[in-house]
């Protein structure tokens, strides 16, 4: 046994933690983790800080040690060490190495004080370096960490109560040792609970919120609930598919009563918005409201789904997803109009998902499909390309992993790249930019590529090492020559479980406002669902009826969970995830719009010309609603701008947040005033048939409410119309204040 | 003396402040409404342009069509009404008309003479329900969409059919049944829908539906510009016919009688004494045999030799047609590729010769890097030359480029051959010389050389009018600099070559009542001798008076 070797030995028990053999990653790494060095807005960020990278929760400790003992800068896009290398640790004079310095701030440190001297984690670290900085024991190649397990997972507080989460590393061998003491926790709303650095988790409002965990290298999540007085007695639930059920069995678990069940008008503004984007007509409100046939929700739903309407609607709901403007299908107005009536055609025809996700992804030659891989006018980098695919199919955001290992979730730079070397080989063929033909370059077929010395193949940009398309299980993909490695692709991701989660999850944001997961293209263990069961549910369900969204559609709507009422108890009213009660949710600025032209009565007009005093050259036909205009940069509209139309030049995430610029769109603009005022609209053609005040208010709040007016609120109208000096023009204030209202601007 | 020299200088700087010289007037016609007309018809129309203050005088080409001027063209000269009468005996077809006016002749529109019933837009009332039926309208102002209601019978099939005849407008049909909606009763609903068969480059911007009616009732047909897009400019033929209106074949016409570069264009069977005859020596006017290659892993490759001809269909998506060539000499040789029936960009072939030993040595598809060299772009041509150096036997490949595109139409035809130094492609401009007397306009012609052929071409100009003649000139030549990582473009494109010959009148020149067909003849000297003309091209040249600028 060599002298050198001994040394290491002895030193591994010198450090050892109890009955454990000393292992850098784990301790010293463990200590690192704790104290948030390795984090993502630290030393484990892309580029590290200054100069000095570790990697995020300690993942690959053999790198970190390496960073330590041999020093060096480290950058970004190179495997190699920049200048001269010098160690981070004095083995002389253990107590002036930097390691020690910086974090105690007895030389200056960007990242603040760390810890204290003479604290436990200065002494470990000086105790290492004194033993000679070993690296102590490596797990075996074939024994890695497969999973960080958090216990409890769900964990439900009492109001002030307090709680330990405990911290479990499994490794392929079988073995689960607690790493309680190497872990960084933290919580996604410290208000509602707290966590403090060993775990502790305190009860701050009723509420819920994720607590994140690093360790190790991996990244977990506990969901923690507060919750509050029991509710006696708790409200009979009337259950209708198994949405219900799992959405109630939550909410009792969080003793949350659901409201009631929403009144006719409430369901029939919801459901008409959300399945066609549409305020159903005063007459069709009339009718409905005045059905006593106990189906008549059920037989309405199955009306609007499907209905010309609901093509439009979920054509530009797709349109949205998939990106459909000039800009990102190749700067071709007939391509963009390609891929439009690809995705109509989609919708109108109830094409399964699966189906559409394998024609977008494999999608070879010049039809409709092919147009989304022509962002501006070149083919889109493989990376972009490809994770945007999983953003939209997945919805996973792997963006970050292109340049680095995902700093709050495990994917891996490797995982990215092996991915986007599925895109590696799509190319266009044309030349004069209006004749793009997209194709698969064979792999074993030069076709020209000798004459300009190009090369086919893609590098990893660290490790340079030639890509291979490759699954994120890790599964190399070897298509034959002339295959086309997308194809596999496709197949690969409709099959993933993540496909069907993705679906759903965008399908229910629709419906609710919010996915249970959220953002909808966020998933990652530090964003759980608010309802994992029943995002599997509804997954499995969706899977297994052929990827049916027309189905997947009437499913929610039907349940009784989208028909609770927006009105709150107080237990309740706090409730923004457990959908004991319906949320307000802003009007897209598109579905806005028309919803201004159906009550005043005055179709919008939509041409070229960007501002008021320009020529348009071509306008939209008459009547064309703004949410069946397809490509948002052919036809400009202040208000539609103002209100948040995206571009679409990236996966639009509509936020809906209202700013000023709404508000004196409001007071002054075009889209409220021009129509109200219209000699053709509904408000002035009442007023010269000479329909009384009673009918008008009716019918206006039938148009923009779904309802009738309360007793109250007619009286009050009727006496402000009554003593106006001028009673043409307290008519327009009044139809002004009802489009202004939230009443009117969202759906609830 | 100083005052003189004073003024001059006064004069030009005032010229100078004024601004441009005013702009010669170049009288153009973009529209005619209505656009057609039938055998024995007498009707008014409108031909709308510019510049045409003073208009004298419409011609056709062909006969049969006579328009005579009807009272006083627009001021701003932007209008011309005329009465257009049709022959009884003119054949349904499509004629060329051009406006003369003091300021010249105007380029050329079409008319359409149509043999069946033919109404125009403001006399359809109600549902039109005989077919077929042709109906000229005109879609005004952008947005505007022109409506028409049809009575049908269920289970009848009718095409329909927008044509534009103007390439300023590019017409979408939409076709609607007024089935309702839950919010709106009375919502027509959309069922079919056509911009035009394929958007691409050469091909037809006319829309064509063909529907299937499944039950009796009423139905709306609507014509639109591509997104609404409308003017006074925007007029159309809405051809409504029963049955199935085959769909174009997707192929784009030819711009001249001989194209060398086109896909489209017809490798005939005296291809090799045609290109002879664009220069060659004669020597190589070898019939063309026929092969089929076969499949790739086939146990049998065939083998052609050249000048050959190798045909085939691409069936299956993915599918890799061989054959095997063989060449006894080291030689330039060319193959030139045909798609007879789809082309691009449904089908795309991809051509590969390979070396015995497997190895590419050429193929149709011509790849550069873009201008920073970061990636690199690829087109498919249809004629790729290369030098063979050694005899043996090489392997031709034809397949598709991408993986999933295949059908039955997915012919192609590629021959291989020798090169034969020739004349490609001739193009004279412009189509129209208004000539102010005193004054001169260039004609341009260029040629392309191609496969090395280095012999001389000859340009003549025939029929001038008095007082004009026709002389060589030089051309300020362009710079245009070698492309950076342009690849083999040698492989892919001819040497091309422009020459100009100048119009000059001389200021007495008699002026025009109408135009002069001059006529342009390009011919190649072979032996010494000039052979049979390459292009000839017959220009409307109109002297004009004199311009006081």
């Amino acid at each position: 046994m060599s002298a050198r070797l001994l040394i290491v030995l002895a030193a591994a028990q010198v450090l050892s933690a109890g009955s454990r053999p000393f292992e850098f990653g784990r301790d010293i790494g463990g200590i690192l983790t704790r104290k948030g060095c390795n984090s993502a807005t630290c030393h484990g960020g892309v580029k590290g800080r200054g100069g000095f990278k570790l990697s995020p929760a300690a993942l690959y400790p053999k790198e970190d040690y390496e960073w330590i003992v041999k020093g060096g800068t480290y950058q970004v896009l190179t495997a190699e060490v920049a200048g001269e290398r010098k160690p981070r640790i004095d083995l002389r004079n253990p107590q002036q190495s930097l390691l020690l310095l910086k974090p105690t701030m007895e030389v200056p440190h960007g990242g603040g004080r760390r810890f204290e001297p003479g604290s436990a984690e200065y002494r470990a670290i000086l105790e290492w370096i004194r033993a000679g900085a070993p690296m102590g024991l490596e797990p075996a190649a074939d024994n890695k960490i497969s999973r960080l397990e958090l216990l409890p997972n769900l964990v439900t507080l009492e109001a002030q109560s307090m709680a330990r989460l405990q911290v479990k590393v499994h490794f392929h061998d079988g073995r689960v040792e607690d790493f309680g003491e190497q872990a960084a926790y933290k919580s996604n709303d410290p208000d509602v609970v707290s966590v403090d650095e060993n775990g502790m988790l305190q009860a701050k409002r009723i509420g819920e919120t994720a607590i994140v965990v690093r360790a190790a290298g991996q990244v977990g999540s506990a969901t923690v609930g507060v919750i509050g007085a029991p509710v006696v007695p708790y409200p009979p639930l009337d259950r209708v598919n198994f949405i219900d059920d799992l959405v109630y069995d939550k909410l009792q678990h969080f003793r949350i009563p659901p409201s009631p069940r929403a009144s006719d008008s409430e369901f029939l503004r919801r459901v008409c918005l959300d399945l066609a984007g549409i305020l159903p007509p005063p007459q069709r409100v009339r009718e409905f409201l005045a059905s006593r046939d106990p189906n008549k929700r059920e037989k309405l739903i199955d009306k609007l789904i499907g209905s010309p309407e609901f093509v439009d609607y979920w054509t530009f709901r797709f349109e949205d997803v998939f990106r459909v403007a000039v800009f990102s299908n190749g700067i071709q107005p007939k391509w963009s109009r390609m891929y439009d009536e690809w995705v109509r055609e989609n919708v109108a025809t109830n094409k399964p998902y699966d189906q559409v996700a394998r024609e977008r992804l494999a999608a070879e030659g010049y039809d409709g499909p092919t147009r989304h891989f022509l962002p501006y006018d070149v083919i889109g980098p493989p990376g972009e390309t490809m994770a945007e695919e999983v953003r939209v199919f997945m919805g996973r955001r792997l963006d970050c992993a292109q340049c680095h290992n995902h700093p709050y979730e495990n994917w891996s730079q490797d995982q990215f790249w092996g991915l986007a070397a599925f895109f590696q080989r799509t190319f266009k063929m044309g030349d004069t930019g209006n004749e793009y033909v997209i194709f698969e370059h064979p792999l074993d077929e030069d076709m020209g590529n000798a004459e300009v010395n190009g090369n086919l193949k893609m590098y990893h940009p660290r490790t340079k090492v030639e890509l291979k398309p490759t699954l994120l299980d890790g599964t190399v993909i070897k298509p034959s020559a002339r295959e086309n490695p997308r194809k596999a692709l496709a197949e690969w991701l409709v099959r993933h479980p993540f496909f069907a989660e993705a679906a759903v999850n965008r399908i229910w944001s629709y419906f609710f406002g919010r996915g249970l997961v959220d953002p909808v293209d966020d998933f990652r263990s530090t964003n759980p669902p608010t309802h994992p069961e029943l995002l599997a549910r509804l997954a499995d369900d969706f899977r297994t009826h052929n990827h049916d969204l027309r189905r997947l559609m009437r499913l929610i709507v039907t349940s009784r969970t989208y028909q609770t009422s927006g009105r709150t108890w107080p237990s309740n009213r706090e409730d923004r995830t457990n959908y004991s009660h319906a949320q307000p949710r802003p009007l897209d600025a598109e579905v806005l719009l028309d919803a201004i032209s159906d009550v005043t009565g005055v179709p919008e007009i939509f041409g070229t010309a960007v501002s008021a005093s320009a020529e348009a050259t071509a306008q939209a036909p008459y009547g064309t609603r703004a949410i069946q205009l397809g490509e948002p940069d052919v036809f400009y509209s202040r208000f539609l701008e103002v209100y948040g139309r995206p571009n679409r030049l990236t996966v639009p995430e509509r936020n809906g947040h209202a700013n000023l610029t709404e508000a004196m769109h409001m007071l002054a603009g075009p889209a409220y005033n021009g129509k109200i005022g219209n000699s053709a609209g509904r408000l002035q053609r009442f007023l010269k048939a000479g329909k009384t005040d009673a009918e008008i208010i009716d019918e206006f709040y039938l148009a923009a409410f779904t309802r009738f007016p309360e007793k109250s609120e007619m009286a009050g109208i009727r006496n402000l119309i009554a003593i106006a000096p001028d009673r043409e023009t307290a008519w327009k204030e009044f139809v002004w204040a009802v489009l202004c209202s939230r009443e009117f601007a969202e759906n609830h | 003396v100083l005052s003189y020299g004073v003024l001059a200088a006064v004069t030009v700087v005032a010229a100078g402040l004024c601004g441009e010289a005013a702009k010669e007037p170049d009288p153009k016609i973009s529209t005619i409404f209505p656009v057609a007309g039938r055998p024995g018809d007498s009707f008014e129309a409108v031909i709308r342009g510019t510049d045409l203050e003073k208009a004298r005088s419409v011609i056709f080409e062909g006969s049969g069509l006579r328009a005579s001027l009807l009272g006083a063209e627009s001021e701003a000269g932007t209008e011309v009404k005329v009465k257009i009468a049709v022959a009884p005996d003119t054949p349904a077809g499509r004629y060329q008309l051009r406006v003369v006016t003091a300021n010249g002749v105007t380029n050329q529109i079409a008319l359409d003479v149509l043999a069946g019933p033919l109404v125009e837009q403001s006399a359809v009332h109600g549902a039109v329900s005989e077919f077929p039926v042709t109906i000229m309208g005109r879609l005004n102002r952008p947005g505007d969409t022109d409506d028409y209601w049809l009575e049908i019978r269920d289970g009848v099939t009718l095409s329909f059919e927008a044509v534009s005849l103007t390439p300023a407008f590019d017409p979408a049909i939409a076709l609607y049944e007024p089935s309702g909606s839950w919010f709106d009763s009375h919502r027509l609903n959309r069922i079919a829908f056509n911009d035009e068969p394929l958007s691409f480059p050469g091909l037809s911007r006319n829309a064509l539906l063909v529907h299937k009616f499944s039950r009796s009732g009423k139905y709306c047909v609507k014509v639109s510009g591509f997104n609404g897009d409308g003017g006074p400019d925007h007029a159309y033929e809405l051809n409504i016919t029963s049955g199935v209106k085959p769909t174009p074949s997707l192929h784009p016409g030819l711009s001249a009688v001989f194209e060398e570069r086109q896909f489209t264009r017809l490798l005939r069977p005296t291809r090799m004494r045609d290109l002879a005859s664009r220069g060659g020596s004669g020597k190589t006017e070898q019939p063309l045999e026929t092969f089929r290659a076969a499949k790739e892993g086939s146990a049998e490759i065939p083998v052609m030799t050249i000048p050959g001809v190798v045909e085939g269909r691409i069936t299956l998506p993915g599918e890799v047609h061989v054959i095997r060539v063989r060449l006894e000499k080291a030689q330039d040789i060319v193959f030139e590729v045909e798609t007879p029936e789809a082309t691009l960009p449904r089908f795309n072939p991809v051509v590969r010769l390979l070396e015995p030993g497997g190895r590419e040595i050429a193929t149709d598809v011509y790849t550069k890097l873009n201008n920073n060299g970061l990636y690199m772009m690829k087109m498919i041509r249809a004629k790729t030359t290369l030098s063979i150096g050694a005899a043996g036997e090489y392997t031709l490949q034809i397949r598709d480029i991408t993986t999933a595109c295949a059908g039955q139409d997915f012919r192609y035809r590629v021959l291989v051959r020798q090169q034969v130094p020739h004349v490609g492609n001739v193009e004279i401009a412009p189509e129209r010389v208004n000539l102010p007397a005193g004054g001169s306009k260039p004609l341009n012609v260029s040629i392309d050389r191609e496969e090395g052929f280095r012999g001389y071409v000859t340009v003549d100009v025939e029929g001038l009018p008095a007082g004009v003649t026709a002389r060589p000139a030089f051309e300020n030549p362009e710079d245009k600099p070698p492309l950076p990582n342009g690849g083999r473009l040698e492989r892919y494109t001819p040497r091309e070559q422009r020459t100009t010959v100048m119009l000059i009148a001389t200021p007495d020149a008699p002026q025009s009542d109408i135009p002069t067909r001059i006529r342009v003849v390009v011919r190649v000297v072979r032996d010494g001798s000039l052979v049979a003309p390459l292009a000839v091209k017959e220009i409307p040249l109109m002297v004009l008076p004199r311009t006081t600028s």
